[in-house]
């Protein structure tokens, strides 16, 4: 069961430090980027170039590829975690900060050091992250 | 004027000058030889390797000629000088100098800091006057992607957003173009494996840019003997980093290269941009030998720019947006001067698109237009109250307010825009200032917290600080103590606060005496003694 309303949001992954950054996952497949750069491939080079720090449309998931993400967040136990992962924040170091909403539920996961990439749930969570928005990109350019 | 004419006896003249005293002591019959002796006694007492000497015959005249041609007649003549004017040099210095290296284990004494991170051996010699700072560092060094089909990970979650944003471009393309993008992919994210040899000459380019920012010779800051009669004793910082290649190491194992090991690294292969999180890992408090540094490749030469912020304009205007002016509120929040200190220099320059530039009149406009955003900011920033305060000093602190017209733009959009540049301006060199955390220091950036009436940090919904200012990340509030304030002050170097400024634990480059305040007490622990302060530019 998914949470009720379509502009609910239903996962948020945030990284906190020197480099801001947020994706939103909704209710409705909507996926928004917080972001300060945009990225293309120009003569032959990745070529990121700044733009305003802002809340932007990204991606729109079909249902198939929203079930993936919810019925990760349950594979993973999310709800389950501790509050916090790793041990004491690195100097410099960023947070990285999981909040889900699902089945009435509320849980936010803040992340630092190795284990914010290793640890196995958000490890699972970063690589369906990268994939669902992977597929949706690539069907929006086959659309397009 | 006299014509010098060049001949065979004022040619060997002139190579110990006019009246060398070289000259005039082989006159004197035989002194010569007590000169060549008394010469190279002070050149080995200095400790050079270069002028390390001992030979005879002609071969020992042909070195002293050398001396000369490198170090000048002056030098000779003072040595000259020394050996016949009485030895002042105090007993308790002789003894300190010849009771050294301090201590004579060559490898140094550990050494952790007090600030609670942060660890390296130091010794120092008191002929050589060098305090050598060495950190040994095993690399170990990884991808900064993987590839599967066409789709990228990132090896490390602060790269997750460029994982994303490579996702997104590679789903744009087809075709050779996908394949060139996806080859691209891998040069710029990939090692070609364990013994890659850029792995080698990364190591060596790290090596070269650290020390360079850190060590006296880069700094220009050294310190100085405060005893008695300990005028001349100096201790020049010379940072050593001896690094080894890890990479694939069995855990346990141990690494190849100098030990013990200080910091183990991970090197993750990144384009030559800021584009990794990079951070210090600092282990225990007590334990000098078990820091982890994490850095992308890429941060060696790519440099972070926080200290330029730039406001955008609409077409044709020089009016101050809304957003604009929120962009400044939060400028001034976040470079505040702090209470106390007169706050750095503020550079202010207006720029125009090139729209309109093919004709005079266009021209005209533009420079007006550009000239008009320099000074509209300028006034914001000169009489703006945020958070009931005004920009500390902004009548000193704006120094320069200029523009460039169009010059070099092109018509894109972001020409449309003022630069504000604090300071030098000068980028941060990421490795560099990573470095600075090794040796002991903390941040110095302020990424200026909201708070509450009771002082808490608020948090937004999602739990996160809310930050009033332009800067995130793990610095507090402007004027603060930094982890390194309290050491700083107690050996004399200063105190150390949160601000945002050119320093190289802030967002520049520049290392100032409390950035030596770790090797300073390094200093204290290893000679016994504590009467060092630091010796002017």
């Amino acid at each position: 069961m998914r949470t009720g309303h379509a502009d609910e949001v239903m996962l948020v992954y945030q990284h906190e430090g020197r480099q801001p950054w947020a994706l939103r996952f909704y209710a409705s497949g909507l996926v928004k980027e917080y972001s300060d750069s945009e990225m293309e491939f120009r003569g032959g080079e990745f070529v990121t170039r700044p733009i305003p720090l802002a809340w932007r449309k990204t991606a729109q998931l079909t249902p198939e590829e929203l079930q993936q993400v919810i019925d990760t967040i349950r594979a993973v136990d999310f709800f389950q975690l501790p509050d916090r992962i790793g041990g004491p924040r690195p100097v410099d170091g960023m947070e990285f900060v999981w909040t889900a909403c699902l089945d009435g539920q509320k849980k936010t996961v803040r992340a630092v050091g190795p284990q914010a990439t290793d640890h196995p749930a958000l490890y699972r969570l970063r690589v369906l992250v990268q994939e669902v928005l992977a597929q949706a990109a690539q069907r929006d350019s086959r659309q397009a | 004027m006299a014509k010098m004419v060049r001949t065979a006896k004022n040619k060997r003249r002139s190579e110990f000058g006019p009246e060398g005293p070289a000259d005039r002591h082989r006159e004197d019959g035989g002194t010569a030889e007590a000169a060549l002796s008394s010469v190279e006694q002070s050149l080995q007492s200095l400790g050079g390797d270069a002028f390390k000497v001992s030979m005879d015959g002609e071969a020992r005249t042909r070195n002293l000629m050398g001396i000369q041609r490198a170090l000048g007649n002056r030098y000779i003549q003072r040595m000259m000088l020394q050996r016949d004017a009485p030895d002042t040099t105090p007993e308790d210095l002789k003894k300190f100098r010849k009771g050294g290296p301090y201590p004579s284990d060559p490898i140094g004494m550990p050494i952790t800091p007090s600030t609670g991170m942060g660890g390296f051996n130091a010794r120092y010699d008191p002929v050589s006057m060098d305090l050598t700072v060495t950190l040994n560092l095993a690399m170990s060094f990884l991808n900064g992607m993987n590839i599967s089909g066409n789709t990228v990970t990132a090896n490390e979650a602060s790269m997750d957003r460029h994982a994303k944003q490579i996702n997104k471009t590679l789903a744009a393309l087809h075709g050779e173009k996908k394949t060139k993008a996806l080859d691209k992919v891998r040069a710029d994210w990939q090692w070609t494996g364990p013994a890659d040899p850029a792995i080698t000459s990364w190591m060596a380019a790290y090596r070269s840019s650290v020390t360079g920012a850190w060590s006296s010779a880069g700094t220009g800051l050294m310190f100085k003997s405060t005893r008695l009669g300990w005028d001349e004793q100096l201790a020049r910082v010379k940072v050593v980093v001896n690094t080894s290649n890890a990479t694939g190491l069995a855990p346990g194992a141990a690494a190849p290269g100098p030990a013990p090991v200080h910091c183990k690294a991970k090197i993750y292969k990144t384009p030559d941009q800021d584009m990794f999180g990079a951070n210090v890992e600092p282990g225990f408090a007590i334990d000098p030998y078990d820091q982890v540094l994490n850095l992308g490749s890429g941060q060696l030469t790519a440099q972070s720019h926080l200290l330029t912020q730039s406001v955008f304009f609409p077409n044709n205007s020089s009016k101050l947006t809304p957003k604009a002016k929120e962009h400044l509120r939060k400028w001034i929040i976040s470079f505040q001067a702090a209470p106390g200190t007169t706050g750095q220099p503020i550079g202010i320059t207006g720029h125009a698109n090139a729209v309109g530039e093919k004709t005079e009149a266009g021209r005209a406009r533009n420079v007006q237009l550009a000239d008009e955003r320099a000074q509209n900011v300028s006034a914001f920033l000169s009489s703006a109250e945020v958070e009931g305060s005004k920009l500390r000093n902004a009548e000193k602190r704006i120094d320069a307010v200029m523009s460039t017209g169009a010059a070099s733009a092109d018509e894109e959009r972001n020409w449309r825009r003022v630069d504000i540049v604090v300071g030098t301006g000068q980028g941060q060199n990421i490795a560099a200032h990573e470095f600075g955390h090794m040796i002991g220091l903390g941040d110095e950036y302020a990424s200026t917290p909201k708070r509450d009436k009771t002082g808490n940090i608020v948090k937004d919904k999602e739990n996160n600080p809310v930050t009033r200012g332009l800067i995130s990340g793990t610095g507090g509030d402007v004027g603060g103590a930094t982890a390194h304030d309290a050491l700083s002050k107690s050996v004399g170097l200063g105190g150390s606060v949160f601000e945002n400024n050119d320093n190289i634990m802030s967002l520049g480059s520049t290392v100032q005496p409390q950035h030596y305040a770790t090797f300073l007490s390094a200093l204290h622990t290893v000679t016994g003694i504590t009467e060092w302060m630091i010796k002017p530019k």
